[in-house]
């Protein structure tokens, strides 16, 4: 499996770059069943740059939320990590548990899809803002009321002061979402991750909320890994994007190429079964086939049972990614949509 | 009604149905406030609206498993009983409906063949192999998915076994809640498909129920959006996605996100929805509305026409909107570059 | 405390929108493997002493080498080749009695624990169907026999009846069904506003098939659970009150009645140890089982993988 032949061959950050914020480099995740261990997450990279927002899309099974959880050190126990997450220049895999709980809420925090699991149901909003802040920055009780109610102001809850005494439940799941993002940001952190932030909210909640993270991103020069399995969403806030498959990465790059004018089949194909982002007048496309089950991936390209391109190779060569363009790296050799390529 | 009435009524109709929950203290929640829609064969109507609209609770009173507080539900003509403890009568078995979670709506200890033999029970229909394999490639499932547990199964593919069985009731009209929310993109993309070959197929007509507006319009021919318990506008899909006249409907449509890679924000709404029971006065999207004016906390609009099958309970319905920001997606999505 | 804080992995609740992981392979649940959850290696253990106890109690006057209740040696000698478990106060062979005890305690646990889930997911069905009143009605009643200490219960019993070994199994029945109820009950609430039900009920069942088809399908698993657990409760209350004179009463060799004569001889340690052992390897036995019996039913106790 070939990474980048050269960082001259592509503009995406390379290994070293002194603006990453946080790199990933060959990230595995193998859990345990029956016959061994099973592949999760098969040699991801992802880096991370100061203020910019990286949307990782892949429906559920392509192993995203589980490389966000690797960073923290969250995963679930029985679990093989592999790899090397690195924070400005620290290596965060395998660290203390000290360490990685001082890095938590301080410099890499995380805001969950359900407000209503992952707010504590029991102590009001004040306890959950500021424990952070008394844990992290030692502020007394005064003056991490005061910054609590700061931080409620911030991310537009009404009548903030009443708001700290109340508990979550009785708030509407848009306003539980925004404490959650308070209660993530409270001590600057440096990182958000962002695991299906707006997935249980309406879609005008969902509206309001992205565009506070867009606010609080400019704000804050905040860096954010958004991901997502709806590629609206993604579109949306996102910089740049890239795309799981089954525990592989098939596609990054800006946004507006990644999203905008696919290349990998795979990233063709999701689009095209959305509703709305097809050409007018064309239906929806469904992709036959189901994701395959982790451990019982092809020898070759995990997407090659399902893919329209598919040559005799794509089954036995597991692909690696390329730059086919600037700033644009696929897992795909067949590179089906290059421009000039007739379709 | 006169038998020729009957005859040229649409399938399903909801008359100014409402449907009241008493919370555990006592206090009555009106879920529906009155909504009225219909459903005609080989048309799929579109129920779109946000959490707490009650759109839910609409489906459910249309097939009898809500007690409605006012108005009525009629299936070819006659009203539909609430589901008590009788039998369902025999009348009302062509009424179907398809659930919005595909775990629940399967039983767990039970084979796939004998729940689908259920529905061919409810039509009269001999329970053979034979008729359950037919039904199961009716949604692309194999023969062999009739002797498996639902747990053997992925979330889209139960989906497809729930169809299924509904289907083999030979129902002239399914009320299909939220039926593809709980699934991934593709899994949606492979029921929306399916459940419009049905309509083209066999002429049956679907009450669709979901949050998503674009998946509607994938799908449906009509559509019907509901805030805080009333349909504020109606109307052919298309006409009501260009055209919205009533502003929820336009928040609605510029709020949901497009995968075009512009990176352009949706526009989101401000405030709250209002607390069911205690709803605001006039019209209910008054305190959140964008061109609300005094006279619409004082008068709750009725349905006007705008014209071409098109209604809103909107004062400004017959004033075209201008559409807040909506861009149509560039065309080189599924094409060529 | 904190979610953040503590590093604990939060509930990853794959919701609306996203599809949860499709579980291709059977997970525990489906017939297919109630052999397998069977077979693991306390199941498999409490199998065996079971089998091998009840075979002891249909075998017991062929392969006992002396009379339950005549005396056959002398009295109270220790235990040697020619009386395994040695002799009592009155000369009877203990090896014998502990044999044909297994006669007595099997079948009757069995037959009270039997009728007592009858009994309890009959009531709690019933109320769980009729809902309202009637429901709250039952549910208190229930709750009354809750609030009954069993030997209470049974002394008053055995006031009224007399002592004997089936005033015992009656007091124990009368104490033993409310669980089974409420569990019932429970899981017909449950039930009755599930969607599937709704489904069968549009499709035109009636309330008797509903009854069976979707209702006890889905109730059969936990009752049994119960029950396996209970029948271990069963020996020991019924080796309890036989202790308290309340229930098996002397000649007749029943282990608790064992047990509580050997209080009396307590220097002469094998005249309680070995009844009491047999109560406890059955007692043991019977949870193991039933420990795989509650796994095997559990939908949620196959690891889901992570995306």
């Amino acid at each position: 499996m070939s990474f980048l032949a050269s960082s001259a061959r592509a503009n995406l950050c390379a290994p070293g770059d002194e603006t990453a914020l946080l790199e990933m480099k060959a990230l595995s995740i193998l859990r345990r069943d029956r016959h061994g261990w099973v592949s999760l997450v098969d040699e991801v990279n992802l880096t991370l740059r100061r203020g910019e927002v990286l949307g990782v899309c892949g429906e559920s099974g392509s192993g995203k939320t589980l490389s966000a959880l690797a960073v923290l050190g969250l995963l679930p126990g029985g679990m093989k990590v592999k790899g090397s997450i690195v924070y400005q220049g620290e290596e965060l895999l395998g660290a203390s548990r000290r360490r990685l709980r001082a890095v938590r809420g301080r410099e890499i925090s995380v805001v969950w899809q359900d407000p209503s699991t992952s707010l504590h149901p029991l102590l009001s909003v004040g306890t959950q803002l500021t424990e952070h802040l008394r844990y992290h920055l030692g502020l007394g009780k005064v003056a991490a009321e005061r910054r609590a109610i700061d931080l409620l102001g911030s991310v537009r809850v009404p009548d903030p002061t009443s708001a700290l005494r109340a508990r979550p439940h009785e708030f509407s799941g848009g306003l539980r979402q925004r404490i959650a993002l308070a209660i993530a940001l409270a001590c600057d952190p440096k990182i958000l991750l962002a695991d299906e932030p707006t997935t249980a909210l309406d879609v005008t909640v969902q509206a309001e909320i992205l565009r506070l993270l867009r606010e609080l991103v400019d704000a804050r020069q905040l860096s954010v890994v958004l991901i997502s399995h709806d590629l609206g969403v993604v579109s949306s806030l996102a910089d740049r994007v890239q795309v799981m498959y089954a525990g592989r990465v098939v596609e990054r790059g800006p946004r507006a190429h990644v999203i905008g004018t696919p290349r990998h089949p795979y990233t063709r194909a999701l689009l095209s079964a959305l509703p709305g982002s097809s050409a007018a007048g064309s239906k929806i496309q469904a992709i036959p086939g189901s994701p395959p089950l982790p451990g019982h991936l092809p020898a070759g390209c995990a997407f090659s049972p399902r893919c329209s391109f598919a040559v005799v190779g794509c089954a036995t060569e597991r692909p690696g990614l390329e730059a086919v363009d600037e700033d644009v790296a696929i897992a795909c050799p067949i590179d089906p949509f290059a421009a000039g390529v007739a379709k | 009604m006169t038998e020729l009435n009957r005859a040229l009524e649409p399938l399903l109709c909801l008359r100014e149905v409402a449907v009241t929950y008493r919370r555990r203290d006592g206090a009555p929640v009106q879920a529906v406030r009155g909504a009225s829609l219909c459903v005609d064969a080989g048309e799929i109507v579109g129920l779109v609206g946000e959490s707490g609209c009650g759109k839910s609770s609409l489906g459910r009173a249309a097939v009898g498993l809500e007690r409605l507080a006012a108005g009525s539900v009629t299936f070819k003509g006659q009203p539909v009983p609430a589901l008590g403890r009788g039998t369902r009568p025999v009348a009302f078995r062509p009424l179907q409906v398809l659930f919005q979670n595909p775990y629940s709506s399967l039983n767990p200890r039970r084979k796939v063949g004998h729940q689908l033999a259920d529905g061919l029970r409810a039509s009269g229909e001999a329970k053979t192999s034979a008729r359950i394999s037919a039904l199961l490639a009716m949604v692309a499932m194999p023969a062999s998915a009739a002797d498996r547990y639902p747990h053997e199964f992925s979330g889209g593919q139960r989906q497809r076994l729930a169809i299924a069985r509904a289907l083999a009731a030979r129902p002239s009209v399914l009320v299909a809640d939220e039926p593809v929310s709980a699934l991934d993109a593709s899994a949606q993309a492979a029921i929306v498909t399916l459940l419009g070959e049905l309509r083209e197929e066999t002429g049956i007509g679907i009450l669709f129920i979901s949050h998503d507006l674009g998946v509607v319009r994938e799908i449906a021919q009509r559509v019907a959006v509901m805030y805080l318990g009333k349909i504020v506008e109606t109307g052919p899909i298309d006409a009501v996605w260009r055209d919205p006249r009533h502003p929820y409907t336009s928040a609605l449509i510029a709020a949901a996100p497009v995968a075009d890679g512009a990176g352009n924000l949706p526009l989101g709404l401000a405030g709250e929805v209002p607390n069911p029971s205690a709803p605001p006065t006039g019209c209910s999207f008054h305190p959140r509305c964008p061109v609300a004016e005094a006279k619409c906390q004082v008068v709750d609009p009725p349905p006007l026409v705008v014209g071409g099958g098109q209604e809103a309970r909107c004062l400004f319905a017959c004033v075209p909107r201008v559409s807040p920001g909506r861009r149509e997606p560039t065309a080189n999505k599924g094409g060529d570059l | 405390m904190s979610l953040i804080a503590e590093g604990a992995s939060p509930v990853l609740f794959e919701g609306d929108g996203v599809e949860a992981e499709p579980d291709g392979r059977a997970a525990r649940g489906s017939s297919g493997n109630l052999v397998a959850s069977l077979r693991c290696p306390g199941a498999v253990f409490g199998i065996a002493v079971l089998t091998s106890w009840l075979l002891v109690a249909v075998l017991a006057p062929l392969i006992a080498p002396s009379s339950p209740t005549a005396p056959s040696a002398g009295t109270l000698l220790a235990p040697s080749a020619a009386h395994w478990f040695g002799t009592d106060e009155l000369g009877r062979d203990v090896f014998s009695r502990v044999l044909y005890g297994a006669r007595l305690s099997l079948p009757l646990a069995l037959l009270l624990v039997t009728l007592a889930s009858v009994v309890g997911s009959s009531i709690g069905a019933f109320a769980g169907f009729a809902g309202g009143i009637i429901d709250s009605f039952i549910m208190r009643i229930t709750d009354m026999f809750f609030a009954f200490p069993s030997i209470v219960l049974t002394m008053a019993f055995a006031a009224a009846l007399g002592p004997s070994l089936q005033s015992a199994v009656l007091a124990i029945v009368f104490v033993s069904w409310p669980p089974y109820a409420r569990i019932v009950r429970g899981l017909v609430l449950g039930m009755r506003s599930s969607n599937y039900v709704a489904v069968s009920r549009l499709l035109g069942a009636s309330s008797g098939r509903l009854l069976v088809r979707d209702v006890l399908p889905n109730v059969v698993g936990p009752v049994l659970v119960v029950a396996t657990l209970d029948i271990g409760s069963a020996v020991l209350l019924l080796a309890g009150l036989s202790f308290l004179g309340l229930g098996a009463q002397p000649p007749v060799a029943e282990w608790g009645a064992m047990v509580a004569e050997a209080t009396q001889f307590f220097s002469n340690w094998w005249m309680g140890l070995f009844p009491g052992l047999a109560i406890a390897t059955v007692v043991f036995a019977v949870n193991m089982i039933g420990d795989a019996l509650r796994d095997y039913f559990d939908p949620r106790s196959f690891e889901r993988p992570r995306p």
